[in-house]
């Protein structure tokens, strides 16, 4: 038995490994560290970041000042993902059979932490109207509705570091239930401001390696001191099978498994023998229809904090044997937070593509309580027949999807 | 000719909202711009803080181009800055 497939049939990926997919691709194979010191961050706690390279939103039109930068960023990832899948913006058949789904975690903080600073300096008529447009968290995947012309279903789960996952598994349910016949789904988030990194820092989530912050982010890593902040947007395409097949459309990979907990237990430690993360992971396998043994390649939720890490890797361990090749590509694009299980998403559908697992950068020294294979160094070559990406939010919700070829 | 008023109030618009100041010109509109209501707003009082005068949002609500902009600034005795 095999799990309902939604296709994917174009990605669009803007990530602190570059904008655009193929860019994306390139630096994330080659396991290149992407966090640098930023002189805006001067001051507080923690004072470097993964940052989106060479972004312009100017190239978006001259309505973009409009949008925060995680808009910004889902309005170009969801053009590329568009654009790769062959399919024009406002040219459906039936507008109201196309959901859009962006999850985000921080919204437009950047926005609102601006015009909070405002409030308090020059008061209340000073304040932007534009404040709600642009800060609320559903504004990424509102303004790519409208970008798009999309007319159906329009949602923005809100699962802090799972949004994005999450929201490719509640797209593919609504292609499941026959609601819609095409979702545009993914993740955004531009959380690198002073209250996010202030925030994070004080609850120590942080690497402080900020003297040398290309070795910072090292998931799996036995000298790994917490994540680092990243950003930007995944988006997917993913189309019924009828749908595509009506077009011509052939499919990069297909999403055939989805499975959503949560920890009950604590709102930022997870449970300690990752009681939520397996339920999660177990759903997805089973809606898969899917063993253990098919399973070649997992794209960890991997954020280098030292609880996190350990935690996930025993219970990959205990459910797909310590012979699966694991890796994590925060060890380049660092965390960004809402976006990443989308980000990470179209990492696993390139991966069955191309047959490559990327690396895991920055990893040198495996924390010796960590049994799964790790991927390091280099990527590596092979059939990927199925991965499986993990999700982990603050909040104890968890999400994981399983992309098969 | 575009008067010093004229390239105070395009630089806000190029500063403020990142456009492009070759598409400012006097009949330009606010649908040309991308100005809904709320940027309107939003212009209005980056205007007032870069010139000192000040622009209500009624009075804005009656204007729909850059040069209608311009000559009302000029009425309130604005200073190009």
């Amino acid at each position: 038995m095999s799990g309902f497939p939604a296709l994917v049939t174009g990605a669009g990926l803007v990530t602190p490994a570059g904008v655009g997919v193929k860019a994306n691709w390139d630096t994330v194979l080659a396991g290149r560290p992407t966090a640098a010191h930023l002189p805006e961050l001067d001051g507080l706690p923690v004072t470097m970041a993964c940052q989106v390279p060479d972004f312009s939103p100017r190239e978006l039109g001259h309505g973009s000042w409009q949008w925060d930068r995680f808009t910004q960023f889902a309005v170009v990832a969801a053009r590329e993902a568009l654009e790769q899948a062959g399919l024009t913006p406002g040219g459906w058949a039936d507008s109201s059979r196309v959901a859009v789904i962006i999850g985000s975690g921080a919204g437009g903080t950047a926005t609102l932490e601006a015009q909070h600073r405002i409030l308090l300096e020059e008061g209340p008529s000073s304040v932007s109207p534009l404040t709600l447009p642009m800060g609320l968290v559903n504004m990424a995947a509102g303004q790519v509705a409208i970008d798009i012309s999309a007319n159906g279903p329009c949602l923005a789960p809100c699962t802090a570091c799972a949004a994005g996952a999450s929201a490719l598994g509640i797209g593919r349910e609504l292609l499941r239930q026959g609601v819609v016949d095409v979702v545009v789904a993914g993740g955004a988030e531009a959380p690198i401001t002073p209250l996010y990194v202030s925030s994070f820092a004080r609850m120590r989530a942080l690497s402080r390696r900020s003297d040398d912050p290309a070795t910072a982010s090292r998931p799996f890593d036995a000298g790994r001191d917490g994540f680092v902040l990243g950003e930007g947007a995944g988006v997917l395409v993913l189309e019924t099978e009828e749908h595509a097949a009506a077009r011509g459309a052939r499919p990069l990979a297909r999403l055939t498994g989805y499975g959503a907990s949560s920890d009950a237990h604590h709102v930022t430690s997870p449970h300690p023998e990752g009681r939520g993360a397996e339920l999660a992971m177990r759903a997805a396998l089973d809606d898969a229809g899917l063993t253990p043994g098919d399973v070649d390649y997992v794209n960890a939720h991997g954020t280098s904090t030292p609880l996190n890490d350990v935690t996930e890797a025993g219970v990959v361990s205990r459910l797909l044997g310590d012979g699966v090749a694991v890796s994590s590509t925060k060890g380049v694009t660092g965390h960004p937070l809402g976006a990443a299980g989308a980000v990470e998403a179209a990492y696993c559908v390139l991966a069955i593509r191309d047959g490559l697992i990327p690396p895991t950068a920055g990893l040198v020294d495996p924390d010796p309580r960590i049994a799964v294979d790790l991927v390091r160094g280099t990527a590596r070559t092979g059939p990927v027949r199925a991965a499986l990406s993990n999700s982990f939010g603050f909040g104890g919700q968890n999400a994981t999807l399983v992309f098969t070829a | 000719m575009s008067s010093s008023m004229h390239d105070s109030v395009a630089e806000v618009m190029a500063n403020r909202f990142g456009m492009d100041r070759d598409i400012v010109v006097a009949d330009a509109t606010f649908d040309d711009l991308g100005l809904d209501s709320l940027s309107q707003i939003e212009l209005a009082t980056a205007l007032t803080k870069q010139l000192g005068v000040e622009l209500d949002d009624d009075e804005m609500a009656e204007l729909s181009t850059v040069g209608e902009i311009v000559a009302l600034l000029e009425s309130k005795g604005a200073v190009a800055r």
